[in-house]
């Protein structure tokens, strides 16, 4: 990625669109590259001489020099022609601060897509349009028209928000928070979200990377990226539009569907990337990462000088998943000897209210010497004794000697913590005003290294399958103008793949029933088949336990009629008869498409009350065997398959085995957009997949008359 | 003149005798053929027509006369290929005709179609009984001009063989000479039971098949076109030729975008209703095969919807109507034949073509 060199770390930059008017973007824009930058600058406009003291060009094809990067002010028409020149003049990157593109409407739309072909013909990136620029506080340079420039720090922050951007960097200063590289994205309509962590991560000033999105543009790339990416440093993300409100919100605002939520948790848990529920926490848990070092224990202790607040924060550690660390036997010697009879010398410990700073200290050197504790977090109230700067510098010397620890301090309260507070800050301990945020920050944390722990470049199964058929039953539900299966047309495919499912053929009238049950063996199951009916049971197309000619007989007339009061303009094939197999443990196996993050597979308990249990666990596809394991042990219907109550087992592998199986067919065919095994019916050994649904992408058929209908 | 030949095209409605007659005149005449065109009871309607300005109007008069005039670039005006023109209340409208002037309208303007012509094919009124209160059925009119009669037989259920059957049986009772039938859009799940069962059954009883055509939905299905000509919305974005997306299946959208993909993702080429403020069901639309977008409400989507449909080229048509209204209007949807879809005609006459037998059908006449 030597392209993003020349973006952050220019040896000379033009600002297109430089302005002598105080108060215009142009303006601000040179102003803040002027009183950063110590590269060349070139300013260009078209009617002036000089401004701020630099000579002005027409174009930048005027400057006889090199240019690496460009900043953009132009008004939006203007936008190609410049992009134009810049792809003659050889730059390198393009930052384009212009609104007016995609966000604004179809005119705007068309002139993005045109702006970014520019860019491929001359092979140049762009960052935006429609963005407030980047500053970076090493180089340093800041491209924005912010009207502060954020300190030196090693947090990354990239944000799909402009808005959130100016916010934070107000806030940031008042805070004493620094930053690496600030970048806003705008449209994203060359680098993004992706291409800024591959950046972070390979910048040594940068410690943890944040992000704010609302959607995640490719995917497959984020996922490939950010997984090795997050071996090297945290990357902590808002992603907004969580909720069915919020998601139609974000849509509305940026123009397109992103993928479900749900699949945007599966990927950042899969990934490893921590994701922050609101602003506070993302920050929290940024200038966290950033001041403290990630423990290599898990465990938490908690120091207090008041009992209300300790309990409080014991139980957010428990519901953020921390364990209260068991302290050793001689650290609770320790405490015993050294604190008042009074204090609580157990995790939380209570050094009391009248504690100073000796106790304080005395406490946190004990319980960091502690061999089980890798995080503490301190909390202090004020009482008549307690001098909080005193203890702030304690916790700070403290601190000092255990690097492989994290600490966090919560000072509750406002005007008499308040220096204190800030001296942590200032010298690398966090400080939360409440202690939930600090257990928050150092859950965070705790997660992170787990994550990270986990073994990357697991080996993904692949089994050996008949792709061939698979490919021969898709073209023929194509010829038929389909993108449904039907019942056994879908078995046939799961079959084809190894998945076990009952034998089952579809029959067009009662005859052909008769002699497929006589074929294949009472008792069988008769199903409705029709692609236009998706939930067969509700409208009485399936009987079950048909066991002889006549039973069977009157089942295919019971069930076309029950069909066609019900459901009169479906489409019917005709009715499939299926051997009829004993009852098993009954799950869910699902595939649904994702449009952000491709294939996103489900497991849980399955039969007629998935909705209701939504006991049902996600990955993204594709992963190894141990994630597959790991997603069906996250589901109660886990439990329900090592046995209840003395029940035998039941073969855990063999639903392994189905769900690795249906991730290999979604990799394999991605015209794939939904399947479903439902049920599948598990056993002490092996199982079956009763019934398997799949929708097709429609690409297999045209859309216009004038176009080829053969896909 | 005396050797001209006649052929009644007979059928029930949305048996498709216009797109026979069409397809058949355009297959004689590449065979060098005169072909003329006679509808001698019409059914009258309103004939929308779009105009440059975008104004929507119409006049009163039979579509399907109106489409083989255009297309066939007939000389006569219409309302000699036309004659008598019918609707639900006949008898007000011809009231003040009696037998005589109606037959004498009728002889005349058949004269005039049949001058110069090897073959004239005569369609069918709307349904083959109409107009018999004044002696102008199908079977009246089949024995004054001394014409073959072929029935265009459409097949739903078994029910629909004896109905054929029952014609021909009243047919040679008439003594009128019926050549047969050709079995039009049979779906393709019943095409096997077509040829091999209903076919031989009808022969058997003396009705021969010339042909029997599989429902193909480009032949058939409605276009955005005609979704417009019911709803009269304002179209926000078109692509170029609305005539030319089909439009086979209509989906409501009001749950969530999560749900309305897994929804849409099952239906091929869609129309989906959906309120103005629906973003996110738009958007999700347009994430599958759709045809069309129909918001309701009168509520203006958002500008990035209106993009992203221009990228996909989906046509955007904004309606007055709740959801509720609009789905019921949609209900009266067919597809229709119109002039300007050149492009669908020439594929129905090659699919008559290949289907149907038309050199043995021509040398019976």
């Amino acid at each position: 990625m030597a392209g993003l060199d020349f973006l952050f770390s220019p040896s000379s930059v033009a600002v297109i669109g430089a302005s002598r008017h105080e108060g215009k973007v142009g303006y601000d824009v040179l102003k803040n590259i002027s009183s950063s930058f110590c590269g060349k600058i070139y300013p260009i406009n078209p009617s002036a001489e000089e401004i701020l003291g630099y000579r002005t060009y027409k174009s930048v094809l005027d400057v006889n020099d090199n240019i690496d990067l460009a900043v953009v002010v132009v008004p939006a028409e203007s936008v190609l022609r410049v992009a134009e020149e810049c792809g003659k003049k050889k730059i390198k990157c393009m930052v384009v601060i212009t609104a007016g593109f995609k966000e604004s409407g179809r005119k705007g739309a068309e002139l993005e897509k045109a702006l970014v072909e520019t860019a491929k013909k001359y092979n140049f990136r762009i960052l935006g349009p429609n963005c407030l620029g980047f500053v970076d506080t090493f180089t340093p340079i800041n491209t924005s028209f912010a009207t502060t420039t954020p300190l030196r720090g090693n947090i990354g922050f990239a944000s799909q928000s402009g808005a959130i951007l100016t916010g934070i960097l107000d806030w940031s200063i008042e805070e004493g928070i620094g930053f690496s590289k600030f970048i806003s994205l705008g449209n994203k309509s060359d680098l993004d979200e992706t291409d800024m962590i591959e950046e972070l991560a390979n910048d040594p000033h940068t410690k943890v990377i944040l992000l704010y999105l609302e959607a995640v543009k490719d995917g497959t790339r984020f996922f490939k990226v950010a997984k090795k990416a997050y071996r090297t440093k945290p990357i902590v993300v808002l992603k907004s539009g969580v909720s069915p409100a919020g998601a139609r919100a974000a849509s509305s605002h940026t123009g397109s569907l992103a993928g479900s939520d749900k699949a945007y948790s599966t990927a950042f848990k899969q990934i490893g990337v921590l994701r922050a529920k609101s602003i506070e926490e993302l920050f929290d848990c940024g200038v966290t990462f950033s001041l403290q070092n990630v423990p290599k224990i898990s465990q938490v202790a908690i120091i207090t000088n008041a009992g209300g607040p300790g309990i409080i924060a014991t139980d957010a550690c428990e519901a953020e998943g921390l364990t209260i660390a068991r302290f050793e036997s001689e650290t609770v010697e320790r405490l015993r000897t050294h604190l008042p009879r009074e204090a609580s010398i157990y995790n939380p410990v209570d050094i009391l209210g009248d504690a100073r700073e000796d106790r304080y200290r005395f406490a946190l050197e004990t319980v960091l010497s502690d061999s089980n504790v890798g995080c503490v977090l301190v909390i202090l109230t004020p009482q008549a004794v307690t001098p909080p700067m005193k203890v702030a510098e304690s916790i700070i010397e403290v601190s000092k000697k255990h690097h492989d620890k994290a600490v966090a301090a919560s000072f509750i309260g406002g005007e008499s913590v308040g220096e204190a507070s800030k001296t942590l800050m200032n010298h690398g301990i966090p400080c939360f005003e409440f202690p939930e945020r600090g257990v928050k920050a150092l859950a965070s944390m705790v997660r992170y290294a787990s994550f990270s722990r986990i073994k990357l470049d697991e080996e993904i199964p692949r089994f050996k399958v008949d792709k061939g058929r698979v490919s021969e039953i898709f073209t023929n539900v194509y010829n038929d103008d389909r993108v449904v299966l039907l019942g056994h047309e879908a078995a046939d495919v799961a079959r084809a793949y190894g998945i076990p499912a009952p034998r089952v053929e579809l029959a067009r009238n009662r005859e052909e029933a008769l002699e497929i049950a006589e074929r294949i063996g009472y008792p069988v199951v008769m199903k409705v088949s029709s692609p236009q009916i998706m939930h067969k049971t509700d409208i009485g197309g399936v009987i079950m336990n048909l066991e002889n000619r006549e039973e069977v007989s009157n089942a295919y007339h019971t069930i076309l009629s029950n069909v066609f009061k019900y459901f009169p303009q479906a489409e019917i094939y005709g009715v499939s008869v299926q051997q009829m197999v004993p009852q098993g443990k009954e799950l869910i196996v699902g595939m649904t498409r994702d449009l952000t993050w491709g294939p996103m597979i489900a497991v849980g308990s399955g039969g007629i009350y998935v909705n209701l249990f939504e006991d049902v666990s996600f990955r993204i596809s594709p992963f190894s065997r141990r994630e597959a394991f790991d997603m069906l042990s996250e589901t109660k219907a886990y439990r329900l398959l090592r046995g209840i109550r003395g029940e035998k087992p039941s073969d855990i592998d063999a639903v392994v085995d189905v769900v690795l199986r249906v991730s290999q067919l979604s990799q394999d065919f991605e015209n794939i957009n939904e399947l479903d095994i439902n049920p599948l019916f598990v056993y002490d050994k092996g199982c079956l997949a009763l019934d398997v649904k799949i929708t097709l992408e429609s690409g297999g058929k045209s859309k216009s008359e004038t176009q080829n209908r053969k896909s | 003149m005396s050797d001209m030949k006649k052929l009644l095209v007979s059928g029930v409605r949305q048996s498709g005798k216009t797109a026979f007659c069409l397809s058949l005149a355009l297959i004689l005449r590449e065979q060098g053929f005169r072909v003329g065109y006679f509808k001698p009871v019409g059914w009258q309607t309103l004939v929308k027509e779009r105009f440059p300005s975008g104004k929507h109007l119409g006049y009163f008069g039979d579509p399907d006369a109106h489409l083989l005039k255009e297309v066939l670039e007939l000389e006569q005006p219409l309302g000699e290929i036309v004659p008598v023109l019918t609707d639900f209340h006949y008898l007000t409208s011809l009231a003040g005709e009696t037998d005589e002037a109606l037959e004498k309208r009728i002889i005349e303007a058949y004269g005039r179609v049949s001058e110069g012509v090897d073959v004239l094919l005569i369609e069918g009124g709307h349904i083959p009984p109409l107009l018999c209160s004044r002696g102008l059925s199908n079977y009246h009119l089949a024995k004054k001009f001394d014409a073959k009669y072929l029935i265009m037989g459409r097949i739903r259920s078994d029910l629909y063989v004896d109905d054929l059957v029952f014609r021909k049986t009243i047919l040679d009772l008439l003594k009128i000479n019926c050549v047969g039938t050709v079995l039009n859009n049979v779906p393709r799940i019943s095409l096997q039971r077509a040829k091999g069962i209903i076919k031989p059954i009808l022969e058997e009883k003396g009705l021969k098949v010339w042909g029997i055509i599989e429902e193909k939905k480009e032949l058939t299905a409605p276009t955005v076109a005609d979704v417009q000509d019911l709803l009269e919305g304002e179209i926000l974005e078109a692509p170029e030729n609305l005539d030319n997306i089909l439009v086979e299946d209509i989906l409501v959208g009001s749950m969530t975008a999560e749900s309305a993909i897994r929804y849409f993702r099952r239906s091929v080429n869609k129309a989906v209703v959906a309120g103005g403020d629906r973003d996110d069901i738009a958007l999700a639309a347009l994430e599958t095969s759709t045809s069309v977008l129909i918001l309701t409400g009168n509520l203006y989507p958002d500008v990035r919807v209106l993009s992203k449909a221009r990228e996909k080229n989906v046509p955007v048509i904004l309606v007055p109507y709740d959801t509720y209204t609009t789905i019921s209007k949609l209900e009266g949807l067919t597809g229709k034949l119109k002039p300007k879809n050149m492009e669908r005609i020439e594929k129905l006459k090659n699919t008559i073509k290949t289907e149907v037998d038309w050199k043995g059908l021509y040398e019976t006449l």
